[in-house]
């Protein structure tokens, strides 16, 4: 694996990181960090709706990490691949998600920009998963 | 219906006395020149006695500001004599949005969230 790889696979796992951390409630502090904070930034979700530009796309993590609650962790994030092109990376990978919120097995691709020598992601999109939305919807409702 | 912000972003207000509702509409991403006016404008709108529709199948999920034009609104409803609000969503995020800040104004039992 090249370092420009290794950069990636890292910046990934950080983001696979801030969602295990907005499950446990620790809010969606890390989420922003793993993003680039730009209009041209792009996520959909689980849910099936799409954000455009980081407004937007901050606004579903932080409605995400509301449903946060300690002890109810366990996501997993499984075969990560990585794939670099310059300033461009892509991965591919397979999200597990937490048995708390459904325990969905999604494919996931994730896109990430390497600016003034760090790499964030800029888009994210996983496979949808109407288990979340019913784990969340019984969440909210309780 | 009276419309308030841009085709990208805003809310609607219209009075039926036929069907004796106030229909709202909302849609797009709130920034603060909409969520800033909209509770007052709906508020305003209202008549003793009628019921409300929420069309919001167009809306995003929203930032804080637009989560605070919600809460005041649904604080309100009460003290102004709504009795029933039917809200029509199509984003499950923003579906949950709404439910959690009508349960939040201890509301969530006087409205009732269909899906489009």
């Amino acid at each position: 694996m090249t370092s420009d790889e290794s950069e990636v696979l890292a910046a990934t796992k950080r983001f696979y990181d801030a969602i295990e951390k907005m499950v446990v409630g620790e809010g969606a502090g890390p989420m922003r960090e793993a993003w680039h904070h730009t209009p041209r930034v792009t996520s959909a979700h689980p849910t099936g709706e799409w954000a455009r530009g980081w407004e937007e796309v901050s606004a579903t993590w932080d409605i995400f990490a509301t449903f946060g609650k300690p002890g109810t962790g366990g996501t997993e994030i499984r075969d990560i691949r990585v794939y670099v092109y310059g300033d461009i990376a892509y991965t591919t990978s397979v999200f597990v998600a937490a048995p708390s919120w459904g325990g969905a097995k999604l494919n996931c691709t994730n896109i990430l920009h390497r600016v003034n020598g760090v790499w964030k992601v800029i888009h994210h999109h996983p496979d949808r998963a109407p288990s979340m939305e019913a784990s969340l919807n019984r969440m909210v409702n309780e | 219906m009276e419309s308030f912000g841009t085709d990208d972003e805003g809310f609607a207000v219209g009075v039926s006395d036929v069907v004796r509702a106030v229909h709202v509409r909302v849609w797009g991403f709130w920034g603060p020149d909409t969520a800033g006016v909209f509770s007052k404008r709906v508020l305003d709108s209202y008549r003793q006695g009628y019921a409300m529709t929420v069309d919001a199948t167009a809306l995003k999920p929203l930032r804080e500001v637009g989560e605070s034009a919600f809460e005041t609104l649904m604080t309100a409803l009460p003290r102004v004599g709504v009795q029933r609000v039917s809200v029509r969503v199509s984003s499950p995020l923003t579906r949950l949005q709404l439910i959690r800040i009508a349960k939040g104004c201890s509301i969530g039992s006087m409205i009732q969230f269909t899906s489009d």
